[in-house]
């Protein structure tokens, strides 16, 4: 009988502790309406945590309480499998099933979606429960038109972006082999040999040399300063023996049609950009897309050009003929980060003392008419914005507390927030959570220090991780503001200036997820994306024959041709369709 | 004497009714195959309506606007449209000739092999290739032919040919042999499993009673095997047919570049381009799929016809 009593007086507690944790009435858990699911395109390294409500930034966050009522805040999120979030993305929209939390990496304009009703206006929302973001947008002027969608004339916040703090260095850009300049080189003014090597055998970066290029400086800046390296870089396969390799090489359709090396030429892309007159363009039948042909097409004629390069369909961008390269038998590249300096000597025959420096995108002064020369590169795909990912509220999450939610993300764009965020928690923030993410992973207090400078440093387990521990430990799939020159990475000053190069040029005229696309209409979105398939289709198809010569690109009819067919794909009737598009907003 | 007069034997009428309440355990063994059927492959036939919208993701098909027949205008006034359905043409007719006879062939040798684990030995490992995924088959085939691939120079060195990028060449129909040889050595083990079921059921007494006549192993395979597993030749030949248009989009996908298009570019593939390269359209991806799916639909039937007249074996 004692036993049945205990037992049922057991059941009773369980039932309500259930029934006060499904209700939310549980004092610690989060309630009912703040609760909420969120959809982000990438998750972190599996290897960490599967599910990314473990993220130590997000578990300190959903310790805390927020808003005026102090409630404390749920979220679900909605991870799809690698390689599976277009159809995670289409499953959701097509079924109706939206979380309430919507990352854009790959959706619609935010106003095609807004007029759908799949999202909220957050305008109200923003202004009131939003200071930190707003504030950041006051002193960021040049963002405000992407953080705004122009609805029937009407400015309003349809999402909420994710900022940087200045402009991060980008990932990826061109490399050469600067020792080999050294070595087989000589200064153009006075035709000595030039000096150079590594001044601490155990440093990659500790190199120093006295190369001058022919325009003067100590990097290269034309057109002409690259053709000058490859010549000097035919003389380092002479003397080493090395046969079947280039100087260079290109994306296996001839170009990359967001701009990059194409903007060399001119500026713009072979796509649709703005000028800078404020006028869109289509670059694909431009002069300036001529001129980088007859420069490929001159390329390729002297062999410079990888003779193989349209066969490389399976390399990106940033890594053609990477068994190539690793052997040291390329001149020049477009590389990453992990490939500067000395990091590629492997010690054998032909990287044995390589020092491997980034430039910028050259100007040509070559190929082409006056206006193909002289003239910066503006279209670059590579290079990093001030902003970021954008992130939406759907129609899921009415009835919940959004200003609650709101003055949580907000945080995370003040300087303490962002700190959070981007760096993850500190040691006094572990310890006062009691998150064991950071001990279990060998960064008992935390993943930065702050030196003597004031400024953050990542610890050295972090430094030198090369797999997602930095991913883990911070809370990057989040809206947030995000440091970066307040960060200090630790580069060396060779290192930090092979990237300052890759990103010294801005990209001012890329229309393509700016708010001239951002702010048009679902028909005129379906209209110029067709124009731009067909185009692409045509200009990726028969590039690769005006660089091989199997068409003249200097004759008036075979450029005509090409002229010809893309204007009968009519990108004029795109352009229209930009261009008040164009005149209203500001890229 | 008396005619006898014979009456032919009817089976006794039975309703739909009595055989179920008979049968209901046979009936409810086909149940599942029936929801499979109609849940994954009926219901999802609705999206066909999408050929006939401007589909839009966020308005879904209820909300999408309806433009008639303007995404087939579109996909057949394509300027690549015309040499894309030259070569899916060109490379179904090649893989359902030459590429059909070859499992039939290495069948044939498979049930001469006197040794039984040595058979079991041979049919396992031609069985491997077709779990190999294609962006692996295309990696190594990528290898094997490209300028200094052991295929190549092999080729280069005791033929004579020119030493070349084979994935590369232009010319017609190199790509299409590469893509019938890569089909046949995946292939081959898969597709013989049904001939070798076949022969493995012809009557051992035929071949003894031929062996004493005199016939040698030529003549009792193309006069006994051959014939006797001509149902089973024609019913994969139907079916072959009809699968034949849709080539494997995934390999060449993998395989062809800008330069190969004008002989490798297949309706798959350039639906594929033209749909989703720099913005995506469904519509134009279902008009292109639905258009294939008739084609091979017609090719199924028609086939089957020719079977059934020609060789009084059929499909359906």
């Amino acid at each position: 009988m004692k036993l049945k009593k205990v037992l049922s007086l057991g059941l009773a507690a369980v039932t309500a502790l259930s029934a006060m944790m499904l209700t939310g009435c549980g004092g610690g858990g989060a309630s009912s309406d703040t609760s909420y699911t969120m959809w982000i395109y990438q998750g972190a390294d599996a290897s960490y945590y599967a599910d990314y409500a473990d993220n130590p930034v997000f578990q300190y966050l959903s310790s805390k309480t927020w808003g005026e009522e102090e409630k404390k805040i749920d979220i679900e999120f909605w991870v799809p499998a690698a390689g599976t979030a277009t159809d995670s993305y289409s499953t959701m929209m097509g079924s109706g099933s939206y979380p309430d939390i919507l990352d854009c990496s790959i959706s619609d304009s935010p106003i095609i979606m807004y007029q759908e009703g799949i999202i909220l206006d957050l305008t109200e929302y923003i202004k009131e429960y939003m200071p930190n973001y707003m504030k950041y947008l006051e002193e960021h002027p040049e963002l405000k038109s992407y953080a705004v969608s122009n609805v029937d004339g009407e400015d309003k916040y349809l999402s909420i972006m994710n900022v940087n703090e200045d402009y991060p260095y980008t990932y990826c850009g061109y490399c050469y082999r600067r020792d080999w300049i050294v070595k087989y080189g000589t200064n153009p003014q006075t035709g000595a040999k030039f000096t150079g090597g590594y001044t601490d055998e155990n440093d990659v970066d500790s190199w120093e040399d006295d190369v001058v290029f022919p325009s003067g400086g100590t990097d290269p800046v034309y057109i002409s300063d690259w053709e000058w390296m490859f010549e000097i870089f035919e003389k380092a396969y002479a003397d080493l023996g090395i046969e079947d390799t280039y100087c260079i090489s290109v994306y296996f359709p001839g170009f990359t049609w967001t701009g990059d090396l194409v903007s060399s030429f001119g500026g713009g892309n072979f796509n649709f950009y703005e000028d800078k007159d404020g006028k869109v363009q289509y670059g694909g039948s431009s002069e300036h897309a001529r001129a980088y042909l007859q420069c490929m097409n001159t390329w390729y004629e002297k062999g410079w050009l990888d003779q193989s390069f349209n066969e490389r369909t399976s390399d990106m961008f940033y890594a053609i003929d990477n068994t190539a390269v690793r052997q040291g038998k390329v001149g020049m590249w477009c590389g990453m980060q992990a490939e500067l300096g000395g990091r590629l000597d492997s010690g054998d025959e032909y990287t044995d003392g390589i020092y491997v420096a980034g430039c910028a995108l050259p100007i040509n002064d070559i190929y082409g008419d006056e206006s193909c020369k002289n003239v910066e590169p503006d279209c670059i795909m590579t290079g990093r914005n001030l902003n970021g990912v954008s992130y939406a509220l759907t129609s899921a999450i009415e009835g919940k507390d959004i200003p609650t939610l709101l003055t949580m993300i907000d945080y995370l764009y003040s300087e303490e927030g962002a700190a959070l965020a981007s760096l993850g928690l500190n040691a006094e923030q572990i310890a006062e959570s009691g998150i064991s993410f950071y001990e279990n992973n060998g960064i008992a207090d935390g993943a930065y220090v702050i030196n003597d400078e004031g400024k953050y440093e990542w610890v050295d387990a972090v430094r030198n991780d090369s797999g997602g521990l930095k991913t883990a430990a911070t809370f990057e799939k989040f809206p947030h503001k995000q440091l970066v020159s307040s960060i200090d990475e630790g580069y060396a000053d060779t290192y930090e200036h092979s990237m300052e190069l890759w990103i010294q040029y801005k990209n001012t005229a890329q229309i393509q997820g700016t708010p001239i696309t951002n702010n048009m209409s679902a028909e005129d979105s379906n209209a110029v994306g067709d124009v731009m398939n067909k185009c692409l289709d045509y200009t990726q198809t028969n590039a690769v024959k005006y660089i091989k010569g199997e068409k003249d690109i200097d004759s008036d009819k075979d450029w005509g041709d090409w002229c010809k067919m893309l204007e009968k794909y009519n990108y004029k009737k795109a352009i229209d369709i930009y261009q008040p598009y164009a005149d209203r907003f500001e890229i | 004497m008396a005619k006898t007069k014979t009456t032919a034997y009817k089976a006794p009428r039975i309703t739909w009714r009595r055989d179920f309440k008979r049968n209901w355990p046979v009936y409810m063994m086909f149940l599942p195959a029936i929801i499979f059927m109609v849940v994954l492959h009926y219901i999802p036939m609705f999206g066909i309506v999408m050929a006939f919208q401007d589909f839009n993701v966020t308005k879904g098909y209820f909300g999408s606007e309806w433009v008639g027949l303007k995404n087939f205008i579109d996909l057949f006034t394509g300027d690549q449209f015309l040499v894309a359905l030259r070569n899916t043409v060109c490379i179904a007719v090649i893989k359902t000739t030459l590429g059909f006879v070859p499992p039939i062939i290495f069948a044939f040798l498979l049930s001469m092999i006197q040794n039984k684990k040595f058979k079991r030995f041979c049919q396992t490992m031609s069985y491997l290739p077709n779990f190999v995924a294609a962006v692996v088959v295309v990696s190594l085939v990528q290898e094997f032919l490209a300028k200094d691939g052991p295929l190549t120079l092999f080729l280069t060195n005791v033929f004579g040919l020119e030493n070349q990028n084979w994935l590369a060449n232009e010319q017609i129909p190199v790509f299409w042999i590469i893509y019938l040889l890569m089909g046949v050595w995946q292939g081959i083990g898969w597709g013989s499993i049904m001939y070798v079921a076949a022969i493995s059921t012809v009557s051992g007494d035929l071949h003894e009673a031929a062996a004493i006549d005199g016939a040698n192993r030529w003549q009792r395979l193309f006069k006994i095997t051959l014939p006797c597993i001509m149902p089973t030749v024609m019913m994969m030949f139907v079916l072959g047919v009809g699968l034949s248009f849709s080539t494997g989009f995934d390999s060449i996908l993998l395989m062809y570049m800008p330069s190969t298009y004008n002989v490798a570019d297949t309706v798959y593939t350039y639906t594929y381009r033209m749909a989703f390269s720099a913005s995506a359209n469904y519509s134009l991806s279902a008009a292109s799929g639905l258009f294939q799916s008739v084609v091979g639909t017609i090719l199924l039937i028609g086939s089957n016809a020719i079977s059934r007249k020609m060789t009084d074996s059929s499909l359906f």
